[in-house]
């Protein structure tokens, strides 16, 4: 098995959180912006934008890329 | 508030940019050294970020995001900072780029073959416990009875081995958004099974 793999355990934490009416990596893209400068401004982004919130819970590839976007705002902050 | 750190707002930066002559050679100048600058602070996790190599790959990487921001210019409809927006748009495709290099060395192929989709059932880890043990003979059921071939390959290489969605996407023939929703479609369906046989997040002994 591979390093980083998920514990069963972790596997059916992530089937139980699943829910009908997630969004899409596409549609996470289009408020990425928004949810970083909400985060950056010290906002309550998880709130205001939920569905981003819950897709990046679970998406690591869109997680890992607001961590990416979030350290490029500050570079010119 | 949203604070606008950078010398222009968002109108300036849309007008110097829609503009032309020193307009917007000026405008595209200030862009390319934020981006540039951002990109670098956001890539040192991923690659060894020191020496010519890394700053070759981050200048293009912004060219190219230079080309579809400009492209993309009318879509940003100005509920962020304009340059968050263009930062938004310079990492995925570094990001993208990083990932597919990353990957493609590594050998996807021998995951994806015949038996070697899934961990071995029968062999869970020797430091597993029984509670483990027992979650993963469930889970292995539940996704060979529940999920069509394609959407066990998929969350296999996705939520199993780490592929990231892009490069899974790829050698599944499909692309980032259709790969999310066939892996979220069979976590619905794993869900619904987890209810018919009646587990719950109690019976996994952990929090
Ligand atoms: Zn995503």
């Amino acid at each position: 098995m591979s390093p980083g793999m998920p514990s069963p355990e972790q596997m059916m934490g992530m089937i139980a959180a699943t829910t009908e009416d997630e969004i899409d990596c596409g549609q996470a893209f289009e408020l990425m912006h928004q949810y970083a400068d909400l985060v950056d401004s010290g906002q309550d982004a998880a709130a205001l934008l939920p569905t981003v919130r819950k897709h990046i819970e679970i998406c690591k590839d869109c997680r890992q890329e607001l961590e990416a976007l979030l350290l490029a705002i500050h570079a010119g902050d | 508030m949203i604070k606008q750190s950078q010398y222009r707002d968002n109108d300036t930066w849309l007008l110097d940019l829609s503009a032309s002559g020193i307009q917007r050679d000026r405008a595209l100048v200030e862009l390319r050294a934020i981006l540039l600058s951002g990109l670098r602070a956001a890539l040192r996790g991923w690659v060894h970020a020191s020496g010519r190599e890394f700053g070759e790959l981050c200048e293009d990487f912004v060219q190219e995001a230079l080309v579809q921001i400009l492209d993309k210019l009318e879509t940003f409809k100005g509920l962020s900072r304009f340059t968050t927006w263009a930062h938004k748009i310079c990492i995925r495709i570094a990001l993208s780029e990083l990932r597919r290099k990353r990957w493609q060395d590594s050998s996807l192929d021998e995951h994806m073959e015949q038996g070697d989709t899934m961990p071995d059932t029968k062999t869970p880890e020797p430091d597993a416990g029984m509670q483990s043990s027992m979650s993963m003979t469930w889970l292995m059921t539940a996704m060979q009875e529940e999920l069509s071939e394609k959407q066990m390959a998929a969350l296999t290489l996705v939520a199993l081995k780490g592929v990231p969605l892009e490069v899974a996407a790829e050698r599944l023939g499909t692309n980032r958004n259709a790969l999310y929703k066939l892996i979220h479609d069979a976590r619905l369906r794993l869900k619904a099974r987890m209810a018919r046989d009646g587990m719950t997040m109690g019976d996994l002994g952990h929090g």
